[in-house]
């Protein structure tokens, strides 16, 4: 159980990971959008 | 759903010895998500009227044909400007704001899994929508090419378009961060035996939302970044001069653009999903498939963008499949509808200020709804496309559908935010006033567009005089009757009827749990659910 005085360390580590994971997810979305065009327009 | 608490520690306020700050430093450094939510939909409410005021321009420019009032520069700057503020500006953050206010409650958190994120996500937004006014005193104004920033016509314009993309930017991160947020926090701040389908629709819809932001967002990121090296670093993604597509440009924007649309409804719909239960005193009929619907409608979503577009000259096999694709969400949708009939059905139903936004939102979402499917017939759609008949659909899906069920939302949460009771007779004026001012200003539009009106022109043909005018009308009186929730919202911050923690006649959820005004800090220890 967490409570707000006793943040459970392994639930930090969790959040942490699952923000990184879907904060990346929507980075590589940019990166592959943009590297998408530029291959079609070239091509 | 059951959400039945067993002893929950709610009230127990024996560690609240930390409350807020006082002054600025409260708003500026909160990290606290019922100040955050707070402030996202004051926010959310300045720019209603930024927007709003944008809208009147256009209308009162519209009242009769000829110019009038402004030049048609300044005209397609409105237009653009009205657009971008109303989305990105306005009805996004009223939903993260009632987001932020609600799930940590509704699912038995603390607060949101990232704090100090969620203070970020929202100081970002006053900033970029400075950026994006300013451009309107720029050389060369604001933004004119519409919203949805249409190379090649977009790239004529001046140096403020750079402004302008850079407030796109920081929206679009803002809103990818509070998604972030919202993932996380549901994934792991629910309170022991809030299992997935526990959760309140509310929260459902919003979860899909966040998923729904995260995989457009950034699409619409890379867009705009590919404009900006079109317009300033000589680049030629969407140039035709220099071997780019602009077509391509319209499939990146509406493969953000159309989500984007299911982005700001299907949190409205999480909205009326907890209204209509609780004024028919009855649970809501088919939750499960009410949560399957609201992930069909995303999934649908994703693969319809080309309806936009079928005027591009696509081929025929893409017409028909951006047809059939689109029409297949009517289903999921019409489940949804049927649902929240099927709740009133032998309800005890009563009829405060929230379920006649709510009713409301049902009839007048349905009409933008069946205009979509008559869109969506791509032989036909040539005929409507870049018309006024647009207008008037998106706007039913936008105003007496989302902007409804937010205000619906605001008034159903307000004594449990505020701890008083809001006058019901004032909300009751406020709701007629609005329900008459939108459809006179927005159903004229169909037949000004079935009749041939072009959409985004400052003047036209006089055959279009009448019904342009009655909408002109009703647009001034839907505007000034939202000055009435102001002083309605303001009357119920400073006082009236003690609030009790229930609220409403036993509505279902935790927040309904905790005291109203709801404590500064809740579940300090998590409740436990049956």
């Amino acid at each position: 159980m967490t409570t707000r005085q006793d943040i459970d360390p392994e639930l930090q580590r969790r959040i942490r990971r699952n923000a990184l994971m879907v904060g990346g997810f929507a980075l590589l979305i940019f990166v592959l959008y943009i590297v998408a065009v530029a291959l079609k327009v070239a091509g | 759903m059951t959400t039945i608490t067993q002893g929950h520690a709610a009230q127990d306020h024996a560690h609240d010895s930390h409350g807020p700050a006082r002054g600025l430093s409260r708003w500026l450094f909160t990290t606290n998500h019922k100040d955050i939510g707070t402030l996202y939909l004051l926010f959310a409410l300045v720019m209603l009227f930024v927007g709003g005021g944008m809208a009147l321009v256009i209308r009162a420019e519209l009242f009769q044909p000829g110019l009038q009032f402004v030049n048609p520069e300044f005209f397609n700057q409105m237009t653009t400007m009205h657009a971008l503020i109303m989305v990105f500006g306005m009805i996004m953050p009223a939903f993260v704001g009632f987001a932020n206010w609600m799930i940590p409650m509704m699912i038995g958190a603390p607060d949101m899994a990232l704090p100090r994120l969620n203070n970020w996500s929202f100081w970002i937004l006053p900033f970029a929508g400075t950026i994006l006014l300013s451009t309107l005193f720029m050389d060369g104004g604001g933004p004119a090419a519409g919203w949805t920033l249409y190379p090649p016509l977009v790239l004529q314009s001046g140096n403020s378009l750079a402004f302008a993309i850079f407030a796109v930017h920081l929206l679009g991160m803002s809103s990818i961060l509070g998604a972030i947020n919202i993932i996380v926090t549901v994934m792991n701040m629910r309170a022991p035996g809030m299992t997935l389908l526990k959760m309140p629709m509310f929260v459902w819809t919003w979860l899909i939302t966040a998923y729904l932001l995260i995989l457009v967002m950034p699409v619409l990121a890379g867009g705009v970044t590919m404009l900006l090296t079109d317009r300033f670093f000589g680049t030629s993604f969407f140039q035709a001069a220099g071997g780019g597509d602009p077509v391509l440009f319209q499939h990146i924007f509406w493969f953000f653009g159309h989500p984007e649309v299911y982005i700001i409804i299907l949190p409205s719909f999480g909205i009326i999903s907890q209204i209509i239960p609780t004024f028919s005193r009855k649970p809501l009929f088919g939750y499960s498939s009410m949560v399957y619907a609201t992930a069909g409608i995303a999934f649908l979503s994703c693969i319809v963008w080309a309806h936009h577009m079928f005027t591009v000259g696509m081929p025929l096999a893409g017409q028909m499949f951006f047809m059939m694709s689109t029409m297949l969400i009517a289903i999921p949708t019409a489940v949804k509808v049927f649902n929240w009939t099927a709740t009133m059905w032998r309800g005890s139903l009563s009829f405060e200020t929230p379920m006649l936004f709510a009713i409301a939102f049902l009839f007048l979402f349905s009409i933008g709804g069946f205009s979509g499917v008559m869109m969506a017939i791509a032989p036909v759609d040539f005929q409507y496309h870049d018309t006024y008949f647009i207008v008037a659909h998106f706007h039913y899906v936008l105003v007496p559908g989302a902007l409804f069920a937010a205000i619906g939302g605001a008034y159903f949460w307000l004594p449990k935010w505020t701890g008083h009771m809001y006058d019901e007779t004032l909300g009751k004026i406020h709701f007629w006033l609005s329900a008459v001012g939108v459809n006179l200003t927005f159903f004229p539009q169909h037949f000004l567009g079935l009749a041939g009106m072009p959409r985004r022109i400052p003047d036209y043909a006089t055959q279009f005089a009448d019904w342009n005018a009655v909408s002109s009308v009703g647009a001034f009186l839907f505007g000034f009757s939202q000055l009435m929730f102001v002083y309605i919202v303001v009357k119920c911050i400073r006082g009236g009827k003690q609030a009790t923690a229930q609220v409403w006649d036993n509505p279902e959820g935790l927040e309904w749990t905790v005291p109203s005004p709801a404590p500064y800090h809740t579940f300090d220890e998590a409740p436990l659910i049956k």
